[in-house]
């Protein structure tokens, strides 16, 4: 190889480039486990609400290495090649690179929306790190003809590995997996809520030192905005957030949408487990769904959403009784039928278990007429000031923004402490939404359960 | 079922919770344990910990359905966590006098120190990302310094816990 840098095209980037010495991380890029998230679209079905959000894993992946390339290399330009800091840079620094690159190749088909149907699999980062070590996969041997130890990529990939900082530029509440996919979904769907200034944020993080609130431990050096010049491009990061959650992630046409295929998931799987799939399914998706997504890796590898919605294809076909209401459900979303009927209810804790218990006392054969969807978002969690020093230094640990002075001696702070953008947005009013999918047939449930309520929750059909 | 029933048939099994660190280590051991919390976990400097659980708490709070009040502990404040009557009702009307799975279980890690669960979970937690033998020794060791002298300790715990309490057991 030349030492020309090869690079790839990019909408969001420009040009994302790998540099001579980097050659490594061409070697994962060709793995089977990483080309297969050119196979995982990033946002699940909001392409039926945003018809522009095709973009996948794959994409996304090379933006946060992209991202993760330019955090390090400024760290190093700041602190220097020969501080203590640049030399943790230095020796980890590929190992970083690898686990930005890796970070999402445990995401199964569909995303999150598949961690919903079967909770089972909802351990994407237990299932990244295993594809980062597993015996079954070729990531392993990859890093470790590379001269990469595994096992240091996986520790990043799980959020333990020793050195925070770095880990923090893959996995905290500024990392590059969060600055990536805010522009990338803003592009793809078209909205403009998830623009922030990326050039000037990197330009200004920095490390600090947060110390424990007990004297137990020692100081964390953690990624940190530096001063005042990063506040209002992470605020922006933040609003972006915000917007992009009530406006784009949890859009209630692409919950619909959400319903309608967990309630067809949980159908092929209850069908699955009775032996009644149609015949022609594939070998692996049968299986996926017979063991609701808890299959080993070497399955797990090979179930892609072209194998799931080629089933669904050959599932609408079926004029076989069983197969009633997932060929009705993969038609249906095939030809973006919409079938799902909302109503929106009081959204409290309380109402949610109340209207969940009455409705799953319906029975397990109604089960996939519905979905009842419960949803709490913060855009920013701040600890509450009273908190035992443990539990609160735990909340300011996991989910601050943190600020320094830019010496990595400097105590760094959460972004709260100046910013009261943080601290509204990090406040206890937050956006909460119930909402009742449900089939048309299954209407006349809706109406009796909300009879025993003695004072029906105020609703509207939809 | 939800998760506010399940806490409260869990808070029904113990009554109280003290501290916010044993009730996250507390959740993270159960839902090891096959309890369908369905918090999603990650780890942080003391061990598992799910910001989904912890908001929870907080909008459980709001409602009036938890109670969170704070006792002092030595030279800090901690919080005692107990289910508040609108909770209790809620439970009896929707699950009725059912006990929570696993409420012996429950029961004999919440007679645990914070710092032994912290210790448990972060070995449970080490198990599920593929971590075994001297790996999961040395990775244990190496983040939490403070425990080391009693990681074997901790480790039979955690094994006879699964021992006495796995539903394959």
């Amino acid at each position: 190889m030349s030492n020309r840098p090869r690079v790839f095209r990019d909408p969001i980037h420009g040009l994302i480039r790998i540099d001579p010495g980097d050659e490594f991380l061409l070697d994962l890029i060709d793995t089977d486990e990483f080309q297969r998230l050119r196979r995982v679209r990033q946002l699940g079905v909001s392409n039926m609400t945003y018809p522009g959000a095709e973009h996948t894993r794959f994409n996304h992946s090379l933006g946060v290495l992209h991202v993760a390339q330019r955090i390090l290399e400024m760290l190093e330009r700041r602190y220097g090649r020969d501080s203590s800091e640049g030399r943790l840079i230095s020796e980890h620094g590929r190992s970083v690179k690898a686990a930005a690159l890796l970070h999402d190749t445990g995401h199964g088909a569909f995303s999150h929306l598949m961690e919903r149907a079967f909770p089972d699999t909802a351990e994407h980062e237990h299932r990244s790190q295993r594809m980062i070590v597993g015996p079954e996969s070729s990531i392993p041997q990859t890093l470790k003809k590379n001269g990469l130890k595994a096992a240091t990529v996986a520790d990043i990939v799980g959020k333990q590995f020793e050195h925070r900082f770095l880990q923090d530029i893959v996995s905290s509440s500024l990392d590059a997996d969060r600055m990536d996919y805010l522009l990338r979904d803003a592009h793809f769907t078209g909205v403009r809520y998830g623009i922030y200034d990326l050039e000037w944020l990197v330009n200004a993080l920095c490390l600090g030192t947060l110390k424990p609130l007990t004297e137990e431990g020692e100081g964390l050096l953690r990624l940190c905005l530096d001063g005042k010049r990063g506040l209002h491009s992470a605020e922006q990061l933040l609003m972006a957030r915000q917007h992009m959650s009530v406006q784009v992630y949890f859009h209630k046409s692409t919950r619909r949408w959400e319903a309608h295929l967990l309630c067809l998931f949980r159908e092929a799987a209850r069908l699955a487990q009775e032996g009644k799939l149609p015949e022609a399914t594939l070998p692996t998706v049968r299986e996926y769904f017979l063991r609701m997504g808890a299959v080993d890796d070497s399955i797990f590898r090979q179930v892609d959403e072209p194998g799931i919605i080629g089933s669904m294809s050959l599932w609408a076909n079926s004029s076989k009784k069983p197969h009633r209401l997932l060929a009705l459900l993969s038609g249906a979303y095939l030809n973006r039928q919409k079938v799902f009927k909302m109503k929106e209810l009081s959204a409290t804790a309380a109402n949610e278990a109340e209207w969940r218990t009455k409705l799953t006392a319906l029975g397990e054969k109604l089960r996939n007429s519905w979905e009842l969807d419960y949803i709490t978002f913060t855009a920013y969690k701040m600890p509450k000031t009273g908190d035992e020093p443990e539990a609160k230094f735990q909340t300011i640990a996991a989910n601050s923004i943190l600020m320094s002075e830019g010496g990595s001696n400097d105590a760094a702070i959460p972004v709260q402490e100046v910013s009261p953008i943080f601290r509204t947005l990090g406040g206890p009013e937050q956006p909460r939404f119930l909402r009742l999918y449900f089939l048309p047939e299954f209407e006349k449930h809706v109406i009796k359960v909300e009879k025993q309520f003695i004072a029906p929750a105020s609703s509207k059909l939809k | 079922m939800n998760s506010i029933l399940i806490i409260g048939q869990l808070l029904e099994a113990v009554a109280t919770v003290e501290g916010r660190k044993k009730f996250q280590k507390l959740i993270h051991i159960l839902q090891h344990f096959g309890v369908p919390f369905g918090f999603r976990f990650g780890y942080l400097h003391y061990g598992p910990y799910s910001s989904e659980l912890d908001s929870q708490l907080e909008s459980f709070e709001s409602e009036g359905l938890i109670k969170e009040e704070a006792v002092s502990a030595g030279p800090y404040q901690s919080y005692r966590f107990t289910a508040q009557e609108s909770l209790r009702s809620l439970v009896k009307k929707l699950v009725g006098v059912t006990p929570l799975e696993f409420a012996a279980l429950a029961q004999e890690l919440n007679a645990k120190s914070a710092q032994e669960l912290e210790a448990i979970s972060t070995i449970y937690y080490l198990q599920t990302s593929g971590k075994q033998g001297s790996e999961l020794k040395a990775s244990f060791c190496a983040l939490k310094p403070k425990f080391a002298s009693v990681y074997e300790e901790r480790l039979k715990s955690a094994r006879d816990l699964e021992k006495k309490h796995s539903k394959a057991a």
